[in-house]
């Protein structure tokens, strides 16, 4: 058989790319301490996996060496060692990523209904505090709240959204 | 599960853990199979959030700034690097997917492939599924609400605005059953036809609006260049013109009223180029004569003026410089009653090479509108370059507004969004601002 066409790798690497993108995101955000670095680390991800990407491998399996391996050389560039957690939970948080892709799958959609279920007003502020170059500070003192009462808000909203998603999907499941 | 762990996931998803509460978290985490998939699902929801929040943003953006993916098969990724949202990534795998499906795949490429949309609810999800797949469904494409832009293989831009019913009959040919359409065709091998249950419109190279009512009549209106309508004795409507189709293929000549114009501008993915012939109100809009109060000022200590490194040599640079908030460049411009005009504003933007802007860090041409007390009250903005930006190359932004009734000035600011970072840079060349009455018929 001929060795897949530029074309063809690209193609490929998309659909792989594509299916994991969401699993290897929570993954890298799993051990990293900010959203911010989270997005950062993938940016890498994403080029270290298509410049060495092979066809024939496993994507999943490997994709996942590969943002466990970005993501730490990312925490040690920033000295955010102390955040990282040691090797044994960092392969147990990938094994149980990898478990939970078509789990997380159901959940991106379950959230959109999920969202629409929240009062406006909350629904708006959790999008705002999500949006990108929010800063939690600037939007406390928008909002005349302090930061850490904004925070409890988020906090309970995120729980919220989190049962109300788990709710759905139990639902779906039994239906 | 302690109840306490919720607090702790999501003190570390605000980054707000200490060591010791980190230590605290890997030990539970380690031990306790069910609390690692509570944490994952947090992450998960983290992630879903940012693309909720950043896929709105970003589609907006697109339908806005119309950056759409030309018709080329590679590279184009590269550039779109800090779109790292779900949603986002989701629409620019399927339109790559299908820029490259007649090669990998040996079989045709659908007509047309979702771009982008914008609250878009469709009435069947199945639909939504193909569509966001890159696939293109055969049959009716029913938009409840929001709007879809597709683009076509041979280069057109199509934009449905919902409530409408349209479908890709053919490679060139449109079908609106109802509803609204915008279409843009930049080259001659782009071209379409549109047609409705009462008429045919050919695309002469142009941008235009087509709305199928529920009577079977159908307005054509034209944004810019010229359009054929009807088969058998065919009118050629030219920018600022319409045309009523009556329901019994009676043609009704008529202008295009300054309302209806504000409402295709909505649905236009740009501004016509046709737009900026008016006179650029800005004073020293090529930044030849430096800052000064009378001209250019901003943000003391992040601007200066620079003798080279514009497009054909002066401009202007704004810095990060380590300010946290949004270092800016700004004209503030005065000329009494202009609301109901149509502004049309732009400006060249380039990250120097040797200060590009960071991840994170991007630049935005902002129009803010003044009232009689000299308050802002409204405004339009657009965001232009960013992390991923090849430094040294100009980009234009360019944004379109019409202006706000109670408007006596409008402020033109170029800014750099800083996040406090001490490097990255955006030299900012050959501003403009137009202020013009909408195209009339003539």
């Amino acid at each position: 058989m001929s060795p897949p066409s530029e074309h063809e790798r690209h193609a490929q690497f998309l659909r792989h790319y594509a299916e994991s993108e969401v699993a290897l995101h929570t993954f890298v955000r799993s051990l990293v301490p900010t959203r911010q670095m989270a997005s950062e680390v993938m940016q890498d991800v994403i080029l270290v996996l298509w410049e060495k990407f092979d066809a024939a491998a496993d994507f999943q399996g490997w994709a996942f060496g590969v943002a466990k391996n970005v993501a730490l050389r990312h925490l040690r560039r920033q000295s955010r060692d102390r955040h990282v957690f040691d090797d044994d939970l960092v392969n147990q948080l990938a094994d149980d990523a990898v478990a939970l892709v078509p789990v997380h799958d159901g959940h991106c959609e379950a959230l959109e209904r999920c969202l629409e279920k929240l009062p406006a007003a909350q629904r708006e502020l959790v999008l705002i505090a999500y949006t990108k170059g929010t800063r939690m500070d600037e939007l406390a003192t928008r909002r005349g709240q302090t930061p850490m009462a904004l925070y409890k808000l988020l906090h309970r909203i995120r729980q919220a959204l989190l049962e109300c998603v788990e709710r759905t999907l139990a639902k779906e499941e039994h239906a | 599960m302690n109840p306490d762990s919720h607090d702790l996931i999501q003190r570390h998803m605000a980054g707000l853990l200490t060591e010791d509460e980190a230590a605290v978290l890997q030990t539970r985490l380690k031990a306790d199979t069910d609390l690692r998939r509570l944490y994952l699902h947090y992450m998960n929801l983290d992630v879903a959030l940012e693309a909720q929040a950043g896929s709105r943003d970003r589609v907006i953006d697109l339908l806005r700034a119309a950056p759409l993916p030309e018709n080329k098969p590679a590279g184009r990724w590269v550039s779109w690097r800090p779109l790292t949202a779900a949603a986002a990534l989701l629409i620019f795998s399927a339109v790559a997917a299908w820029m490259m499906s007649d090669l990998s795949r040996g079989t045709a490429r659908p007509f047309a492939v979702l771009a982008a949309a914008n609250e878009a609810v469709w009435a069947d999800p199945n639909v939504e599924l193909a569509l966001r797949g890159g696939e293109l469904p055969l049959g009716a494409l029913r938009l409840v609400s929001g709007t879809a832009e597709f683009l076509c293989a041979d280069g057109a831009t199509v934009v449905m605005r919902g409530p409408a019913v349209m479908r890709f009959a053919e490679r060139k040919r449109v079908f609106v059953e109802s509803g609204r359409i915008f279409c843009r065709c930049p080259s001659p091998e782009s071209r379409l036809s549109v047609e409705t249950a009462s008429t045919e419109v050919v695309d002469l190279g142009t941008e235009f609006a087509v709305d199928a009512r529920a009577d079977r009549s159908t307005l054509v209106a034209v944004l810019s260049g010229e359009v054929q309508v009807g088969k058998r004795q065919p009118r050629f409507l030219r920018q600022g013109e319409a045309v009523e189709v009556r329901g019994d293929g009676i043609l009704i000549i008529k202008p295009l009223a300054r309302e209806e114009f504000a409402e295709l501008l909505r649905a236009s993915p740009s501004v016509s180029e046709a737009v900026l012939h008016g006179e650029n109100v800005l004073r020293d809009a090529g930044f030849g004569n430096g800052l000064s109060e009378a001209t250019w000022s901003g943000t003391e200590g992040n601007i200066e003026a620079v003798r080279s490194g514009g497009r054909s040599g002066r401009a202007v640079r704004v810095f990060a410089g380590g300010y946290a908030l949004w270092p800016q460049c700004l004209q503030r411009i005065e000329r009494g009653d202009i609301a109901g005009k149509l502004l049309v504003a732009s400006v060249w933007a380039a990250s120097p090479a040797q200060d590009r802007l960071r991840d994170g860090q991007f630049a935005m041409l902002k129009v803010a509108f003044i009232n009689d007390q000299g308050r802002e009250f409204a405004f339009s903005r657009r965001h232009v370059l960013d992390g991923g930006h090849t430094g040294g190359r100009f980009e234009q932004v360019q944004l379109a507004a019409l202006v706000p009734p109670g408007t006596r000035g409008v402020l033109f600011q170029l800014v750099l969004t800083s996040r406090g970072f001490d490097s990255g840079s955006v030299v900012f060349d050959d501003a403009a601002l137009i202020l013009t009455d909408a195209p009339a018929a003539e």
